[in-house]
C-alpha cells in the first residue's frame, strides 16, 4: 500500500507532510490549555488576582485559536491530499484498462473493475485522510498527556500507564468479537437481499405458480434470523463505550484518592487533580479514535492489493504506434485465415482455421453455441491474439496495423445490445463522431429504428436511462445496428445481432444493408439459416471448434450433413 | 410539519414497553452521569490544602462515585441494547410488511420501475430508518434528560454563571447551525458527482469491450478525466466542510470553557464562592453543551431517515389489485374452453393496444400467436393470466368470467413458460419442484424427461442436487429454459401458455425445446407465442396479430392460401 501511495503522491506530498505537522501542533496546544486552567484555579482564584485570571484566559484563547487554525489547515490538506491521490490512482487505472485486451478484461471481470474504481479507491482515500488527521494525533496525544501528567506528578501518572493497556486490550477483544459477528450478519443480509432480488425479477413466475406465501415465509424467516444475529452484534458492540469509560472512571477515582494523599502531604494542589482527570478523558477519547482507525486499515490494505493487481497487469496485446509495412499493391483478398488456432485457458476454442474472403464477398458463419463463432471475429479484430497461424487483412498481417487503423477497418454489431446512459445521438455516434444529422436519420431508417426514435421525447436527444429499460430487446438491437452503420468501416460484422427481430424485419434490414449501406465486405454470424443462406461463403463450425465445411448455401446443403440438419430443423420443409 | 399519524403504523403495543425501558435507562444514565460530576467536584472540594483533607468524607464519596459510575455504565449498555433491539424489531416488521405489499401491487409497477430502486427501499431505506431510530433514541432521550438536569443543578448552584453558560451554548449552537446550512449544497453536489462517477464506471468500464470495438477509448478517457477532475474539486471541498465540524466544535468547547473559567472565576471572587463551584461549572457547562452538539450532528441522520421512511410509505400506499367479490370458482375438471369477447386493453391510457378482440378456443386446441414485435402477443397471455386487467369486454374459461374468480384459483389451472427464464438460487430439484408443493420426486424426473432436460441434468456431477445461481454459469441459456419448461410441466396445469424466448439459443438445444413444446401441447388447451415456424405449423389455429388486432386467423395451410400478411411473414425467410 505504501508503495502504491508513494507512486501517486505527487503533487500532494507537501499537503501530506504539512497536514500531519499541523495536526501535531494542534495536539500540543490542546495539551497546554488544561495546565493554564489549573493555574487559574490554583493561583488566580485563591489569590483573588483578576488580572492574572484574565492574562491566563487570554493565553488560553490564543492557544485555542492557534489550535483551531492548525486543525483546519490539517483538515484541508488531508482532504486535498487524499482525494487528489485517489483521483491519480483512479485515472491511472482507467488508462491501464484502456490498454487491456479482451483477455485482460476477462481476467478481472467488469464487476471487479467497477468495485475497484469506486469502493476500493474510497477505502484507500479514507485511510490516507485518517492517517493524516489522526495517526499523528493519537499517539502524540497519548504520550503527550502522559508526559504532561509526569510534570504534574510521577506517581499518579502510573495510574494512566495501567489504564492505557487495559483499555487497549478491551477494545481489541471487543472489536474482534463484533467484527466476526458483524460479517456473519452481513452475510445474512446479503442472502436476504438476494431472495428479494429474485422475487422482483421473478414476480411473474412466482405469481403464476402461486408461491407467494412460500416466498413470504422464506423472507420472514430470513428477516427474523437477521434480526437475531444483529441483536448479537449489538450486545457486544454496545459494550465498548460503557466498559472503557468505566475503566477511565475507576482511574479517575484512583487519581482522586491518591491525589488526595498528595494534597494532604502538600505535594499537589486541587487544580492539578482537575488537570489530571482532564488528561484521563483525553487519553480515553484518543484511544477510541485509534480503535476506529484500525478498522480502516485492513480494508484499505486489501483494496490496494487489488488496485496493484490491475496496475501491474501486463497488457496482453502490443500494438505498433504506426501501421507498418503496408504493401501498396492491390490485394484481391480482404481477409485470409492461415492455419489459425486459438486456445483460451488451456481450452482449444478454434482449431486450424483456413479460409479466404475476396473483396465484396459476404461471409456467413454458423454453428452451435461454443463453436467459436464470436471468437473467430474477435481474433480478426485482434481483441485476442491467435495462438497459432496468422490472419491477413488486405494481404498484411493484422499485427502490423496500429490499433486505430486496424479497428477503423471494422464495424461490429455485437451479440449483446448495449446502450450507454447517454442520449440516443451520443450512442449512435460512439464509433464515429463525424456524421451529419441526415446520416444518422438514414442509418436509423436502414435499421428500421426511425419510427420508434421519433416517438421518443426530444427524438435523437432522448436520454437513455441505465439499462435502457424504455426500449425492448428488438429496439435495442436496431439502435445497435444503426450505430454499426454509422461507423462506416469497410467491413461490417453482424454478430447474431438480429436475433430479437421477427423474420420480416430481419429480412427488411438485410435488404437495406444490401442496397443502402456502403461496405466492402459483410460478415454475418447467426443461428438462423435464413439470415446467412444468401452469403457467398458460409463457414460451418463444429462444437469442437473445427471448420467443418465452407461454401455456398447450395453447396453445403448437398455436401455438409451438419448444415443440412440445422437447415431442416429450422425450416422443416415437408 | 410532518403529520406524525402517518408513522403510527410503525409502532405496536410492545413498542411502548421498549420505549419505556429506554426512557428509564436514559433517565438513570443521565442522572448518574451528572451526579457523578457533582461528586467529583465535591471530592476535589475536600482537597483544600496541606494537612487539610477529610479522608473519611472523601472515602465515603469516592465509594458513592464508584457505585454511580458502575450504574451509569450498566444502564448505558442497557439503553444501547434495548434501543437497537427495538430498531431491529421494527425494521424486521417493516421488511415483512413491505414484502407482503409486493404481492398486492399490479405487475405494471414492476415492469415500469427499475428493480434497483425497489431493492434500495428494502435495503438502504430500511437500514436508514433503523439507524435513525436507534441513534436518535439514544441521543435524543439521554440528551434532553441531561440538558434538563444540568440546567436545574446549575441554576441551583449559581444563576449568574448559568446565564453565562446559556449564552455560550446558544452561540455554539448557532455556529454549528450556520455551518450545516452552508455545507448542504456542497453535499448535494458531492452526491451528484459521486453518482456521475459511478454511472460512468458501470456504463463505460462495464462495457469496455464495446468501447474497444468502436475505437472509443480516447474519447471516453477525456470524459473520464473531466469527471475525475470535477470529482476532485467537489469531493475535496465537501470532505473539508464535513471535517470542519469536529475542530470547530472543539474550539467552541474550549472557548466556552475559557469564558466560564475567566468570568466564573471573577464572579467567584466577587461573590466569595468556593473553588468547588467553579470547577463544577466547568464540568456542567461541558455536559450541558454536549447533547446539543450530538443532536445537531444527528439532524442530518434524522433527515435521511425521514426521507427513507417517506419512500417506504409511498411504496406501502401504492394502489393494490382489487381482489374482492371474486366468489366464483373454476370446476375441478376443466374442459378448457376459452372465449375472448370484445376485449379492449391499453397499458397507457389513451393509447389503446388491443381493441375489440374476439376469438374462441376449443378444448385441446393449440393456438399459435404470431405477429411483429409490439403487436400485443405477450399481452394476450398477460390478460389471460390476469397480470393485467382488461378495460372492456370479458374473457371466459368454460363460460366463467375470469374476472369473477380469484387470481389464485385462475392461476392454479394455467401453467406458463415465460419468455424470460427465471430460476432462483437453489438446487435444480428445488427449482423444478417449486411449481407444485404436492408432487413427488418421481414426477419431477418424469417432467424433466418430457422437457428433454433429464439427460443433461443427469450428466451434471451432482445431478438434480446441483446448486445454481446467477453467479455460477453452470447452465446455458437454453438449458435454463428447459428447466423452466420442466417446472411448468411438473405443475400439471389444464391450460398452457408458452412464450417462446427470443434470445439466441444454439440449434441443438433449440430442437430439444421444440420437441418438448410439441410433446406438452398435445391433449391440452395451449397457447404458444411463437417465433419459430415449426411450432406454428403444428398449431390447430394461428392468430396473426398486428397492432393489437387479429388480422388473420386459420390453420397454417389456410393462411398460406390466403396469401396475406402471414404468407409474407412466412416467406420472408426464404427470399
Amino acid at each position: 500500500m505504501i508503495q502504491l501511495i508513494k507512486n501517486y503522491i505527487r503533487p500532494y506530498t507537501k499537503n501530506c507532510i504539512l497536514g500531519a505537522l499541523a495536526k501535531l501542533v494542534e495536539a500540543i496546544l490542546e495539551l497546554v490549555s488544561p495546565i493554564l486552567m489549573a493555574k487559574i484555579i490554583n493561583f488566580g482564584i485563591p489569590n483573588k488576582d483578576k488580572s492574572y485570571i484574565i492574562q491566563m484566559g487570554l493565553s488560553i484563547l490564543l492557544i485555542s485559536t492557534l489550535g483551531v487554525i492548525s486543525a483546519l489547515y490539517c483538515q484541508y490538506s488531508a482532504s486535498v491530499a487524499c482525494v487528489g491521490i485517489g483521483g491519480n490512482i483512479r485515472l491511472a487505472i482507467v488508462k491501464k484498462i484502456n490498454t487491456f485486451s479482451y483477455k485482460n478484461l476477462d481476467k478481472f471481470g467488469t464487476n471487479t473493475l467497477n468495485n475497484i474504481l469506486t469502493s476500493d479507491i474510497n477505502y484507500i482515500q479514507d485511510a490516507i485522510a485518517k492517517c493524516i488527521r489522526l495517526l499523528s494525533r493519537t499517539p502524540f496525544l497519548c504520550i503527550g498527556a502522559i508526559i504532561m501528567s509526569f510534570t504534574i506528578n510521577v506517581q499518579l501518572t502510573l495510574i494512566f500507564l495501567i489504564m492505557i493497556p487495559l483499555i487497549s486490550v478491551v477494545l481489541i477483544i471487543l472489536m474482534r468479537l463484533t467484527s466476526k459477528l458483524y460479517s456473519l450478519s452481513r452475510k445474512k443480509l446479503d442472502e436476504l437481499t438476494l431472495i428479494i432480488n429474485e422475487n422482483l425479477t421473478g414476480i411473474k413466475s412466482i405469481r403464476s405458480f402461486r408461491k407467494f406465501s412460500f416466498e413470504k415465509n422464506k423472507v420472514s424467516n430470513k428477516s427474523i434470523d437477521l434480526e437475531i444475529s444483529n441483536n448479537k452484534v449489538v450486545f457486544f458492540s454496545s459494550l465498548t463505550s460503557p466498559l472503557t469509560s468505566l475503566i477511565v472512571n475507576i482511574g479517575i477515582i484512583a487519581v482522586l484518592y491518591f491525589g488526595a494523599i498528595k494534597v494532604y502531604n502538600g505535594h499537589l494542589l486541587a487544580g492539578d487533580i482537575l488537570a489530571l482527570s482532564t488528561y484521563a478523558t483525553k487519553i480515553l477519547n484518543s484511544l477510541i479514535v485509534t480503535a476506529n482507525l484500525i478498522n480502516v486499515f485492513p480494508k484499505a490494505f486489501t483494496a490496494s492489493v487489488r488496485v496493484n493487481e490491475i496496475l501491474n497487469e501486463e497488457p496482453d496485446l502490443k500494438f505498433y504506434d504506426e501501421t507498418k509495412n503496408i504493401k501498396t499493391k492491390n490485394n484481391d483478398f480482404t481477409i485470409e485465415f492461415k492455419n489459425v488456432s486459438f486456445n483460451l485457458l488451456e481450452n482449444k476454442i478454434l482449431k486450424d482455421i483456413n479460409f479466404k474472403l475476396r473483396k465484396g464477398e459476404t461471409l456467413g458463419i454458423i454453428g452451435v453455441t461454443g463453436s467459436g463463432k464470436t471468437t473467430l471475429i474477435n481474433l480478426l479484430q485482434r481483441f485476442y491474439d491467435v495462438t497459432d497461424g496468422e490472419i491477413l487483412l488486405y494481404g498484411n498481417n493484422i499485427k502490423n496495423y496500429s490499433k486505430k487503423d486496424l479497428r477503423n477497418k471494422f464495424s461490429i454489431v455485437q451479440q449483446k445490445s448495449i446502450l450507454l446512459s447517454d442520449t440516443i445521438k451520443d450512442n449512435l455516434t460512439l464509433g464515429n463522431k463525424n456524421v451529419s444529422e441526415e446520416e444518422i436519420i438514414s442509418a436509423l431508417k436502414n435499421a428500421d429504428a426511425f419510427d420508434f426514435v421519433i416517438e421518443k421525447e426530444n427524438n435523437l436527444n432522448y436520454k437513455i436511462s441505465e439499462g435502457a429499460n424504455s426500449f425492448s430487446g428488438g429496439q435495442k438491437q436496431r439502435l445497435n445496428l444503426s450505430r454499426g452503420f454509422l461507423k462506416k468501416a469497410p467491413i461490417l460484422i453482424l454478430d447474431d445481432s438480429l436475433s430479437a427481430l421477427d423474420y420480416k424485419t430481419d429480412k427488411k434490414i438485410m435488404n437495406n444493408i444490401k442496397n443502402n449501406i456502403n461496405n466492402e465486405n459483410l460478415i454475418i454470424i447467426s443461428q438462423r439459416v435464413s439470415s446467412i443462406m444468401g452469403a457467398d461463403k458460409i463457414l460451418v463450425l463444429s462444437e469442437t471448434g473445427d471448420l467443418v465445411n465452407i461454401g455456398s448455401h447450395d453447396y453445403l446443403l448437398k455436401n455438409c450433413d451438419i448444415y443440412k440438419n440445422i437447415f431442416n430443423s429450422q425450416i422443416n420443409l415437408k | 410539519m410532518r403529520n406524525l399519524k402517518n408513522y403510527s403504523f410503525l409502532f405496536n403495543k410492545k413498542s411502548k414497553i421498549y420505549i419505556s425501558i429506554c426512557l428509564i435507562s436514559a433517565l438513570i444514565t443521565s442522572l448518574t452521569y451528572i451526579t457523578s460530576t457533582l461528586y467529583i467536584s465535591k471530592c476535589i472540594g475536600y482537597l483544600i490544602g496541606k494537612h487539610n483533607v477529610n479522608f473519611t468524607l472523601l472515602g465515603k464519596n469516592l465509594f458513592i462515585l464508584f457505585i454511580l459510575f458502575l450504574v451509569n455504565s450498566l444502564f448505558t449498555w442497557v439503553l444501547s441494547i434495548i434501543s437497537n433491539k427495538f430498531a431491529n424489531k421494527l425494521i424486521t416488521n417493516l421488511r415483512i410488511t413491505l414484502f407482503n405489499k409486493l404481492n398486492k401491487i399490479p405487475i405494471f409497477y414492476f415492469e415500469t420501475t427499475s428493480i434497483g430502486n425497489i431493492i434500495s427501499i428494502f435495503t438502504n431505506d430500511i437500514n436508514n430508518v433503523g439507524d435513525t431510530i436507534s441513534v436518535s433514541i439514544i441521543s435524543l432521550f439521554s440528551g434532553i434528560v441531561t440538558i434538563i438536569i444540568c440546567l436545574i443543578i446549575m441554576l441551583y448552584l449559581n444563576v449568574k454563571i448559568t446565564l453565562l453558560v446559556l449564552f455560550v451554548t446558544a452561540f455554539n449552537f448557532l455556529v454549528t447551525y450556520i455551518t450545516s446550512r452552508i455545507s448542504k449544497p456542497i453535499f448535494a453536489s458531492q452526491q451528484q458527482i459521486i453518482g456521475d462517477l459511478t454511472s460512468f464506471t458501470s456504463d463505460v468500464i462495464g462495457n469496455q469491450k464495446l468501447i474497444i470495438a468502436l475505437n472509443g477509448e480516447s474519447e471516453k478517457l477525456s470524459i473520464f478525466e473531466n469527471i475525475n477532475n470535477n470529482f476532485f474539486h467537489t469531493v475535496k471541498n465537501a470532505m473539508f466542510i464535513s471535517a470542519i465540524t469536529n475542530p470547530v466544535t472543539r474550539f467552541l468547547e474550549n472557548f466556552s470553557y475559557l469564558l466560564i473559567g475567566i468570568f466564573g472565576g471573577i464572579i467567584t471572587i466577587n461573590d466569595g464562592l468556593s473553588i468547588g463551584i467553579i470547577s463544577a461549572f466547568l464540568i456542567y457547562s461541558a455536559q450541558f453543551s454536549k447533547p446539543f452538539n450530538e443532536i445537531s450532528s444527528i439532524i442530518t441522520n434524522i433527515q435521511t431517515g425521514f426521507a427513507s421512511l417517506d419512500r417506504i410509505i409511498y411504496f406501502l400506499n401504492l394502489k393494490e389489485d382489487n381482489e374482492n367479490n371474486k366468489t366464483e370458482k373454476l370446476p375441478e375438471n376443466l374442459e378448457s374452453k376459452i372465449n375472448f369477447n370484445n376485449v379492449c386493453f391499453s397499458y397507457i391510457k389513451d393509447k389503446p393496444l388491443i381493441e375489440n378482440l374476439n376469438f374462441s378456443v376449443n378444448p385441446n386446441d393449440t393456438i399459435a400467436i404470431v405477429g411483429p414485435t409490439g403487436a400485443g402477443k405477450t399481452t394476450i397471455a398477460n390478460l389471460l393470466m390476469r397480470f393485467y386487467e382488461i378495460d372492456k369486454g370479458n374473457i371466459l374459461i368454460d363460460n366463467i368470467d375470469i374476472n369473477k374468480i380469484s387470481k389464485n384459483n385462475l392461476r392454479s389451472h394455467i401453467g406458463m413458460v415465460l419468455q424470460d427464464t427465471w430460476l432462483f438460487s437453489g438446487t435444480i430439484k428445488e427449482n423444478i419442484m417449486y411449481s407444485n408443493s404436492k408432487g413427488s420426486e418421481e414426477d419431477m424426473v418424469k417432467a424433466s424427461k418430457i422437457a428433454n432436460a433429464h439427460t443433461f441434468i443427469s450428466n451434471l456431477e451432482k445431478g438434480y442436487d446441483t446448486y445454481i445461481s446467477t453467479q455460477n454459469n453452470i447452465l446455458s441459456e437454453g438449458e435454463k429454459q428447459l428447466i423452466s419448461i420442466a417446472r411448468t410441466i411438473f405443475a400439471n396445469p389444464d391450460i398452457l401458455i408458452l412464450d417462446e424466448a427470443t434470445s439466441s439459443i444454439d440449434t441443438l438445444t433449440e430442437i430439444k425445446i421444440q420437441e418438448a413444446f410439441n410433446k406438452i401441447m398435445k391433449n391440452k388447451t395451449s397457447f404458444v407465442i411463437a417465433h419459430r415456424l415449426s411450432t406454428i405449423q403444428n398449431a390447430t389455429k394461428i392468430l396473426v396479430l398486428n397492432k393489437g388486432k387479429i388480422i388473420e386467423i386459420g390453420s397454417h395451410n389456410e393462411l398460406l392460401e390466403k396469401k396475406g400478411f402471414y404468407y409474407n411473414l412466412y416467406n420472408s425467410q426464404f427470399e
